[in-house]
């Protein structure tokens, strides 16, 4: 195994450099009207792929995992109530039972 | 800051598992808890400690964070227009982009409330760096997952979906993001998708 002293800071150079890129290259003033919107899109794009990866993937392997239904039921609720601590806590429960008595 | 609350409470334990994994790797106590401070993401230090675990060498330890920490290029792009000062100051500010932190402060303009965004940063870093510290001193636990505690997350990543969707209505570009993600997870490093999954968002380019 690599010093992992050495694996930390370049792993948090690397980091810091990523979350850099964007605000370094993108200002204010350099945004028109499409670009402002296509920024708008970047949030339900990023959130529904990392939601999709979260529920239905395994690493590499398409999977379904046992937060699919909790999360399933969650987003119902929220969908109809709009209470996050309650969509949050079906989450977290259903899919304990399902862990438990899969 | 209360805004974060519901989200740094699975964080802290999600880095007690982390803490709990590195001390399990023989990577003692202190090591852990400054890669918490200093890289400051679940995702790309778990697959760098997986790497470490496995004898990977340093370049493929980089390799790895670097692809699963791109999607902060986006979502720096994103929020930088709600940035401050000139270039320096907002590299600065853009260290505070946690994925949960930047999901919440998007606000309905496509503009991003930077204070929210820092009062999360300020609410996770504990949780983050605490957690892990914690999960070195108790070692190894064992089926922390049965609790359910890491639907968590993308129910609440779902929650603000829901909250942009009911917004903005875009269905079909959110649809192709999710193609995209799916289709790209088996056949590309873990990362790559969901930067990919972004072009959708060049839609909004080609409107008149």
């Amino acid at each position: 195994m690599s010093n992992p002293w050495v694996i930390i800071i370049t792993t948090a150079a690397i980091s810091a450099t990523l979350k850099a890129v964007g605000p370094i290259i993108v200002s204010k003033k350099q945004l028109d009207d499409k670009h402002v919107a296509a920024v708008k899109l970047l949030g339900p794009c990023l959130l529904a792929a990392i939601v999709a990866i979260e529920l239905f993937s395994n690493q590499s392997h398409l999977h379904i995992n046992n937060q699919v239904l909790g999360v399933g039921l969650g987003g119902y609720i929220y969908l109809k109530k709009g209470n996050l601590i309650a969509s949050i806590a079906i989450a977290v429960v259903v899919t304990a039972l399902m862990r438990r008595f899969r | 800051m209360k805004a974060g609350i519901p989200v740094a409470i699975p964080l802290t334990v999600i880095a007690i598992t982390f803490g709990s994994s590195a001390q399990a790797s023989s990577l003692g106590t202190l090591a852990p808890t400054v890669m918490s401070l200093l890289v400051f993401s679940a995702s790309a230090q778990f697959a760098a400690l997986s790497v470490m675990k496995s004898g990977g060498n340093l370049l493929t330890v980089l390799v790895t964070v670097a692809l699963i920490n791109a999607r902060f290029i986006p979502m720096g792009i994103a929020i930088a227009p709600s940035l401050k000062g000139g270039r320096l100051r907002r590299a600065l500010e853009g260290q505070a982009v946690v994925d949960a932190g930047w999901a919440a402060s998007s606000q309905p303009d496509g503009t991003y409330d930077r204070l929210l965004l820092f009062g999360f940063f300020c609410m996770m870093i504990p949780a983050w760096v605490g957690g892990t510290f914690i999960g070195t001193l108790i070692g190894p636990v064992k089926n922390i997952h049965l609790f359910g505690l890491d639907a968590i997350f993308p129910m609440f990543f779902l929650a603000l979906l829901i909250d942009d969707l009911r917004e903005q209505r875009t269905y079909s570009a959110t649809l192709m993001s999710i193609a995209i993600a799916l289709l790209l997870t088996p056949i590309t490093p873990p990362g790559i998708p969901v930067v990919v999954a972004t072009l959708p968002a060049l839609l909004a380019l080609r409107k008149k």
